[in-house]
């Protein structure tokens, strides 16, 4: 789940959907009231696993961690509807990496960037890429994702990055 | 399969306490990433890692920094309260340290409780409370001594009956004065069908307590379930 910067909005979904549902949120009293056209799907194959959501910095954009099934791009990216919440998948949309999945999005706070967990494999494999964390670079006007760095965990055993946490 | 999200109404009852501590630590002037990876497929030997975030984005591990293994079972939640320079993990029950300026980590005073199946952490803004979702549906509320980071349980809250299942952690507003925890809720037992949720609290503000937000009840969503 993922909260606006202005708290307006609050996004949710679980592992094996492939929606996004979005909601309202009543400053006053707390209830949420479900965004028209809520629950959004998200890009790729009726088989895609949402598998986390983040909203940037900015507000403007939600990004959304996705199993593919197989080794693909794993990031999709939806544009906020400031006055309603609502969402628009990005074009490009999924995003690098490739990956077969992305696992955690975590927003910079202080930089136009998201960092991206990214598995390549379900267990330890000799040949096949350890977890690894994706830096990101968001466009401000148009959402959309450029890769600008990449670190596997130290340990190439780990195949899943459960968490990511920044200081501020 | 569909389901919905719906409210619950959830019911708190106290629970012990303990903890407290003195000392401090100085303010981290460099960024740090902490990451916990584990081996796969089942989560297992999580392991947390240190790294310094440049600007720009760049990550480089933390020189010397000691992984801190896992004694637990499946992937540890982590949080840094922003504006904060303390740490918490569930890597064997919930951990709290002290980032220290080099970016290693210090264990807090009292630093673990043996909650064994937290799955979700988050800090309130006030950076007074942290919230902890264990897997069997209960929310515990700790208190966090400013000074050094040390946790106080102070309450726990349970979404109901034990048929619920908490996946991830929760979320608070940027004003502190709302909690939502998702769950899957299975009417027919473990293992049967289950009901994607929303679980809505206030936040007291001088305490932390989590109060079920009146009338949430009345809200549904249609939803794919786990």
């Amino acid at each position: 789940m993922s909260i606006d910067p202005t708290g307006q909005f609050l996004y949710a979904s679980y592992e094996a959907t492939n929606e996004v549902a979005a909601f309202a949120i009543d400053a006053t009293s707390g209830t949420l009231t479900a965004v028209p056209g809520s629950p959004f799907a998200v890009g790729g194959s009726a088989t895609t696993i949402v598998t986390t959501v983040a909203v940037d910095a900015s507000g403007k954009f939600l990004i959304v961690g996705l199993e593919p099934g197989a080794v693909s791009n794993c990031l999709d990216v939806f544009s906020i509807d400031s006055g309603t919440g609502a969402l628009a998948l990005v074009p490009g949309s999924p995003f690098p990496p490739s990956a077969l999945l992305c696992t955690n999005v975590v927003s910079n706070p202080s930089e136009p960037l998201v960092y991206a967990g990214a598995s390549y494999g379900i267990q330890p494999v000799p040949g096949v890429q350890p977890a690894a964390v994706v830096t990101l670079s968001v466009d401000t006007t148009t959402g959309a994702l450029t890769p600008v760095g990449q670190t596997s965990v130290p340990d190439t055993t780990k195949v899943n990055v459960d968490a990511i946490a920044l200081t501020h | 399969m569909n389901a919905r999200i719906v409210w619950i109404i959830a019911f708190a009852f106290v629970a012990g306490c303990g903890g407290g501590g003195s000392g401090g630590s100085p303010h981290t002037p460099s960024r740090f990433m902490y990451v916990n990876a584990d081996q796969g497929p089942n989560e297992f030997y999580t392991e947390t890692y240190g790294f310094v975030l440049s600007s720009g984005g760049t990550l480089t591990p933390i020189a010397g920094f000691s992984p801190i293994p896992s004694s637990l079972p499946g992937g540890g939640p982590l949080v840094i309260p922003s504006g904060s320079n303390f740490l918490y993990t569930n890597i064997n029950g919930i951990s709290a340290f002290q980032i220290n300026s080099d970016g290693s980590l210090t264990n807090a005073p009292d630093a673990s409780f043996s909650m064994t199946d937290a799955v979700g952490l988050v800090a309130h803004p006030s950076l007074n409370f942290l919230y902890a979702s264990s897997s069997s549906g209960v929310l515990s509320v700790f208190a966090i001594n400013p000074g050094t980071g040390a946790l106080n349980l102070t309450l726990s809250v349970s979404l109901g009956a034990s048929n619920f299942e908490i996946l991830n952690s929760p979320v608070i507003t940027p004003t502190g004065g709302y909690l939502y925890q998702a769950a899957v809720y299975y009417p027919n037992g473990l293992g049967q069908p289950g009901l994607s949720q929303l679980a809505a609290f206030s936040i007291e503000p001088t305490t932390g307590a989590l109060s079920a937000v009146p009338g949430g009840e009345s809200q549904s969503q249609p939803m794919s379930c786990p």
